[in-house]
C-alpha cells in the first residue's frame, strides 16, 4: 500500500470536435495524498475540471484519454479507474462512495422538488442497504454537522428556501455522507459571496481534520488555495507547471508561471508583479497550440489543432 | 478637485421590495470610488439608476457635465443624448456585451454615428487610434468578437465606453469575471488611461482585494444601504460598521500563514440589528 | 487553428450545418423540388389538362435502356402499351409491346404552354416524337387520360409556393405583432397577447373549414389561391408572435442591448441594428418548421374539397381526385402526390432540425 489515495500518470484527453481534435491535457501526473487536501489551482481552461471529471469518468463521449488513474482505498484492493468499464459495478461504488463531487453550482445539484431531508437521506440509500429512518437520522446527524443548526427542521423545507451558502452546506453534506476516502470540489466556491465563501472553506477544513479524508479542491484562487491546501498543483494549458507543498508553492515558487500568476494577484507587491508582468509561455507548451497574450480568458475555447 | 456627481436619497424598490433604499453620495472628479457588498445588495440597480437604464422610484442624479449641473432624471430622451457621451459603461460579462453579429469595426463606430462625429474616414481613424490605447492589434477591427478571449473582449468592451471621450466611466463588476492574470491587465489598462485622460470611475466589485488597489475610496452596501463609506485606507485599516469588518475578515490571504478567521456572520449582523 | 478567428458568424453557422448530414441532402432534395416547381411547364411532357384518349388509367411506364434482346441502347426508350380488355371484368389492361419502341428525344416540340403565363414556349424537356404514335406515361395516367408526371409538377408549384407564402405572411404578421407587443409592453402587449390565447384555443379545421366555405366559388383560380394562403396564415401567426415577443422581453435585458442604448442609440435603431438581427437566425429556423404546417394545411383543405379547386393543379386538388378506394387497387400510382407530400415534410423537418443547431454558431465555442 502506496501513502498516496489517488495517482494520476500521464494522463491525455482529447476532445472530438467539429474543428477538429482539441486537446485538454496532456500527460498530466500528481498523486493526493491521505489525509490532506491538495488544491489543483489554474486560470480559465487549463484543464482542472476535465481533470476532476476524468476522476469521475464523467468526460462526454467525445473524449478520448490515456494515462492511467489509480485509486488506493484504506481497505482494499487498489483499483485503476480508467481500465474500468463505464457500467461496471465497482464504478457505482466508487461514485458518491468512495469518491463524491461538490460541484459549483449549488442550485442546479439539489432538486427543487424535494425536501433537503429527502434528497441527503437518498443519497445514503444509495450506497447502503439502511432503513429510511436511519438514512434520516444520518442524513440529521451530517447536517448538523456542516453547520446547519436546527437541523430536523430544516430538513422539511425545500431549496429555495435557503441562501447560498446553506444549499451548498446541504451539497457537501450529500457528498460526505458516505464517507468517501476523497472529496473532490470543484471550484465549490465561486458562485458564492466572500463572507460565505470563508464560511465553507473553514468548515471544508474542518471536516477533512475530522473525518481523515482527502480532499481535491479545485480553485483559481490563490488566496483560496493559500488557506485550504496542504499541496498544490498549478496547471496551465492542460499540463502541470509545478507541485509542492503550499508554503514552498506560495512563498518560493520555482516555475516562472507561478510567479506570472502570483504577481498577478490583486495587491502583490509592485517590484514582484512588474518582475512577472509580462509571462511568455515560450518552449514550455508544445507545438501546435494557439494562444493569445497570457490569457485564455473565463469561458473561452481556444482550439487548437493538435499538429499531424 | 470639482465634484463630478452628486446622487441624493436614492431610492428603487422591484415588486414591492425595497433593493435600493435611500443612498446618498458624492463623487469627485478624476477619482475612484469603489462600491463593495453581497450579491443582491443593489449596486447594479444603483449604477444602472444612475445610468438611467432603470428609472428610480425617487431620489435626484446631479451630473456636472461640461455645461453645467443636470439633473438627470428630469430629462428628456433628447436633451440626455449630449450627456451619454460623457458618462459610460463597462459592463461585467465580455461575452454578452457585445453583439455577436458586428465586427469590432462597427461596434466601435456604432457610438461615433450615433452623435453624429466625423465622416467614415475619420471615424476609422479614431477607431484605429483607440484599438491602439487599449493595446489591440489594428487587424482586430474586421474580426468578430467571438475571435477574442475574454480580455481581449473586456478590451474592446473598453474601447466602445471610452471612444466617445467620456468623464465619468461605470464598471460593473468589469473584471470579476476574468481569470486574475488577466484582470492584472485590465486593471493596469484602466489605471494608465485615468491617469492619461483623467477618467472619474465609479467601480462596483466584490473582491475587495482589487478595491484596495484600485480605487480611492469605498462605498460599502449591505441590503440596498450604504453602511459605510470612506478612503480605501481608513476601510480597511480601521472599518466602523460591522459588516465591513466582517467582509475583510473574509478575505483569504494568500499567504498560508495567516489564517482565516471570519467573524461570525449571524451574531455580527443581528448585533449591528441588520436582517440577515 | 488560426482560421477559426478570422471566421464570420455566418461562416461558423455554415459549418455546423454542413456537418448535419441529413439536413443536408434535406436542403438538397428541397432545392431539387423548388427547381422542377418552378420550371415545371418546361420539365414536363404535356399539359396538365392533355389527354391521351389512348392510354385511360395507363399504369406507369418503364424508362428503359436494355432492349427486349439485352442490348444496350444509348438513348433511353419506352415500349409501347397494347390495351386489352378483360372479358371477365371488363377493365382495361395494358401490356408492354415490346416490338414498338418509342426512343425518348430531349427539348422537343410539344404542346404549345405559356411559361410562367408570361411568354410562349412549346420546347419540352424530353418526350417522345411528337409526330409518332408513341407518348411517355413515367407516372401512369388518371381516369381522364391526363399524365400524372405532368400534373404531379405543375400541383409541385401551386404546394410549394403556398408553404413559402403563407409562412412570409404569417413571418409578418408574427415579428410586426409579437415585436411591438415585446417592445411597447402595456395595453398592446396584452391586446396581442389575448388575441394570439384565443385564436390559439379555437380548433382549427373547422375554422378554416367554415372560412374556406366563405370564400366565393365564383373566385378565379388565383383569388381562391390567396384567400387560402391568407386563411392559413392567419392561424399560423400565433406561435411565432410569441416567440418573438419572449425573445424581445429577455432580449431587451441583454447586456450589448442595454450597452447599446447607453451610447445613445434611439429605439428604432436597437430593434433593427441590435435586436432583430440577433435572432433572425432563429426566425428562420421557425419559419422552416412552419412550411410543412402549411403544405398539410393546403392539402387537407383541397382533399376536404374546400380549398383549391380543378382546374388548378395542387398535390391537394390531385388527391382529393384520388379519394376513392378503386385508386388504391386499380390505380395506385394516382397516389404518388401523397408520396410527394410526405418527402417534402420530412424534408422540410430534417432542414429545420439542421438550421435549429447551426443558429447559434457560438454554442460550441463556449459550451458548459
Ligand atoms: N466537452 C468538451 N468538448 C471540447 N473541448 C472541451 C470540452 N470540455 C473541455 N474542453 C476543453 O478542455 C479545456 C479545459 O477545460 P476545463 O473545463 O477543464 O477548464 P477549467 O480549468 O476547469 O476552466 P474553468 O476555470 O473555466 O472551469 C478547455 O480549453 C476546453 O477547450
Ligand atoms: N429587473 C428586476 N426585477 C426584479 N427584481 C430585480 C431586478 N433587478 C434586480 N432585482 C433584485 O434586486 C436585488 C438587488 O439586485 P442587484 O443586481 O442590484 O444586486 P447586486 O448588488 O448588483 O448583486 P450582484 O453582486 O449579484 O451583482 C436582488 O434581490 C434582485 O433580485
Ligand atoms: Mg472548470
Ligand atoms: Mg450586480
Amino acid at each position: 500500500m502506496t501513502d498516496s489515495l489517488l495517482s494520476i500518470r500521464g494522463l491525455s484527453v482529447e476532445f472530438k470536435t467539429e474543428l477538429g481534435l482539441v486537446r485538454a491535457l496532456s500527460e498530466v501526473s500528481f498523486e493526493v495524498p491521505r489525509n490532506s487536501v491538495t488544491a489543483v489551482v489554474g486560470e480559465s481552461g487549463s484543464g482542472k475540471s476535465v481533470t476532476s471529471n476524468a476522476i469521475l469518468r464523467l468526460l462526454p463521449d467525445t473524449a478520448q484519454s490515456s494515462g492511467e488513474i489509480e485509486l488506493n482505498p484504506q481497505d482494499g484492493e487498489p483499483v485503476i479507474i480508467t481500465s474500468l468499464d463505464e457500467r461496471d459495478p465497482q464504478m457505482q461504488n466508487l461514485r458518491g462512495g468512495l469518491v463524491s463531487m461538490v460541484f459549483q453550482e449549488p442550485m442546479t445539484a439539489l432538486s427543487p422538488v424535494h425536501r433537503i431531508g429527502d434528497q441527503v437521506a437518498e443519497a445514503v440509500l444509495c450506497h447502503r442497504d439502511v432503513s429510511p429512518d436511519v438514512a434520516w437520522a444520518e442524513a440529521a446527524a451530517m447536517l448538523e454537522q456542516v453547520g446547519l443548526a436546527d437541523a430536523e427542521s430544516k430538513m422539511r423545507m425545500f431549496p429555495f428556501e435557503f441562501s447560498g451558502g446553506m444549499r451548498q452546506r446541504v451539497v457537501i453534506a450529500m457528498a460526505l455522507i458516505c464517507h468517501p476516502q476523497l472529496l473532490i470540489c470543484d471550484e465549490p466556491t465561486t458562485a458564492l459571496d466572500v463572507t460565505i465563501q470563508a464560511e465553507i472553506l473553514v468548515l471544508i477544513k474542518s471536516l477533512q481534520r475530522k473525518l481523515n479524508n482527502s480532499v481535491l479542491f479545485i480553485t483559481h484562487d490563490l488566496g483560496v488555495v493559500a488557506q485550504i491546501a496542504d499541496r498544490v498543483v498549478v496547471m496551465y494549458n492542460g499540463q502541470v507547471m509545478e507541485i509542492g507543498s503550499v508554503r514552498q508553492v506560495l512563498k518560493n515558487p520555482q516555475h516562472p508561471y507561478t510567479m506570472h500568476l502570483l504577481s498577478s494577484m490583486p495587491g502583490a507587491a509592485t517590484d514582484f508583479r512588474e518582475k512577472n508582468k509580462n509571462w511568455s509561455d515560450g518552449a514550455a507548451i508544445g507545438a501546435g497550440t494557439f494562444l493569445v497574450e497570457a490569457d485564455a480568458g473565463r469561458k473561452i475555447r481556444e482550439f487548437r489543432e493538435l499538429s499531424p | 478637485m470639482s465634484q463630478l456627481l452628486s446622487v441624493t436619497d436614492l431610492c428603487k424598490s422591484f415588486a414591492g421590495e425595497s433593493v435600493v433604499k435611500s443612498v446618498s453620495f458624492e463623487l469627485n472628479e478624476s477619482s475612484t470610488l469603489g462600491i463593495v457588498g453581497e450579491s443582491g445588495s443593489g449596486k447594479t440597480t444603483l449604477v444602472r439608476s444612475i445610468l438611467r437604464a432603470i428609472e428610480p422610484d425617487s431620489g435626484t442624479v446631479r451630473y456636472n457635465s461640461r455645461e453645467g449641473w443636470h439633473d438627470l432624471h428630469s430629462l428628456s430622451p433628447k436633451e440626455l443624448l449630449p450627456l451619454r457621451r460623457e458618462i459610460q459603461m463597462i459592463f461585467q460579462d465580455p461575452f454578452a456585451s457585445l453583439n455577436p453579429r458586428m465586427t469590432v469595426q462597427t461596434i466601435l463606430e456604432e457610438p461615433l454615428i450615433i452623435h453624429g462625429i466625423g465622416d467614415k474616414e475619420s471615424r476609422k481613424q479614431q477607431v484605429a487610434k483607440m484599438l491602439e490605447k487599449v493595446q489591440l492589434d489594428s487587424s482586430s477591427a474586421s474580426r468578430f468578437p467571438h475571435a477574442f478571449s475574454g480580455g481581449q473582449r473586456q478590451r474592446i468592451g473598453i474601447a466602445r465606453a471610452l471612444i466617445l471621450e467620456p468623464r465619468l466611466v461605470v464598471c460593473d463588476e468589469s473584471v470579476s469575471a476574468l481569470d486574475v492574470s488577466v484582470q492584472a491587465q485590465i486593471l493596469d489598462l484602466l489605471a494608465s488611461l485615468q491617469s492619461e485622460l483623467g477618467l472619474t470611475y465609479l467601480f462596483v466589485a466584490h473582491d475587495l482585494r482589487v478595491v484596495r488597489e484600485f480605487c480611492d475610496d469605498v462605498l460599502v452596501m449591505y441590503s440596498g444601504n450604504v453602511v459605510e463609506r470612506g478612503s480605501v485606507e481608513e476601510i480597511f485599516n480601521n472599518p466602523q460598521h460591522d459588516y465591513t469588518r466582517l467582509l475583510l475578515s473574509a478575505i483569504p490571504s494568500p499567504d498560508p500563514d495567516e489564517k482565516l478567521q471570519p467573524l461570525d456572520r449571524k451574531s455580527l449582523l443581528l448585533d449591528a440589528g441588520l436582517t440577515v | 487553428m488560426s482560421e477559426l478567428r478570422e471566421l464570420t458568424p455566418g461562416q461558423l453557422a455554415w459549418l455546423k450545418f454542413r456537418r448535419h448530414r441529413l439536413a443536408m441532402i434535406a436542403a438538397g432534395s428541397l432545392i431539387f423540388l423548388y427547381t422542377i416547381a418552378i420550371f415545371c411547364e418546361f420539365i414536363s411532357p404535356y399539359t396538365p389538362e392533355q389527354r391521351n384518349s389512348r392510354a385511360i388509367n395507363a399504369p406507369p411506364m418503364d424508362v428503359r435502356f436494355f432492349d427486349a434482346e439485352g442490348q444496350f441502347n444509348f438513348r433511353p426508350f419506352v415500349y409501347d402499351l397494347e390495351l386489352t380488355i378483360n372479358p371477365d371484368t371488363w377493365m382495361r389492361e395494358y401490356e408492354e409491346d415490346a416490338s414498338t419502341a418509342y426512343p425518348i428525344r430531349f427539348f422537343t416540340r410539344g404542346e404549345p404552354y405559356e411559361f410562367w403565363g408570361l411568354f410562349e414556349a412549346e420546347r419540352h424537356l424530353f418526350s417522345v416524337d411528337p409526330n409518332g404514335p408513341g407518348y411517355i406515361h413515367w407516372f401512369g395516367t388518371d381516369s381522364l387520360g391526363r399524365d400524372v408526371f405532368s400534373r404531379v409538377l405543375y400541383g409541385a408549384r401551386v404546394s410549394l409556393s403556398i408553404g413559402v407564402v403563407g409562412v412570409g405572411l404569417t413571418l409578418f404578421l408574427g415579428v410586426l405583432l409579437g415585436g411591438f407587443a415585446g417592445y411597447l409592453g402595456g395595453i398592446f402587449d396584452s391586446a396581442v397577447q389575448r388575441m394570439t390565447e384565443v385564436l390559439q384555443s379555437i380548433p382549427t379545421l373547422p375554422l378554416w373549414m367554415a372560412l374556406s366555405a366563405a370564400l366565393p366559388a365564383a373566385w378565379s383560380p388565383i383569388t381562391t389561391y390567396f384567400g387560402v394562403t391568407i386563411i392559413l396564415s392567419l392561424f399560423g401567426w400565433t406561435t411565432l408572435a410569441r416567440q418573438v415577443r419572449g425573445r424581445f422581453l429577455a432580449m431587451r435585458e441583454e447586456d450589448f442591448v442595454v450597452a447599446a442604448r447607453l451610447i445613445g442609440a434611439n429605439d428604432q435603431r436597437v430593434v433593427f441594428r441590435h435586436m432583430l438581427p440577433s435572432f433572425s437566425s432563429h426566425i428562420i429556423t421557425t419559419a422552416t418548421l412552419a412550411v410543412p404546417a402549411m403544405i398539410l394545411g393546403e392539402t387537407a383543405l383541397s382533399f376536404l374539397g374546400i380549398g383549391l379547386r380543378a382546374p388548378v393543379v395542387s398535390w391537394g386538388v390531385l388527391l382529393q381526385q384520388a379519394q376513392n378506394y378503386q385508386v388504391i387497387v386499380m390505380t395506385p400510382w394516382l397516389l404518388l402526390p401523397g408520396a410527394f407530400i410526405v418527402v417534402t415534410v420530412i424534408a422540410f423537418n430534417l432542414l429545420g432540425d439542421g438550421l435549429r443547431d447551426a443558429a447559434d454558431p457560438y454554442s460550441s465555442l463556449r459550451q458548459q
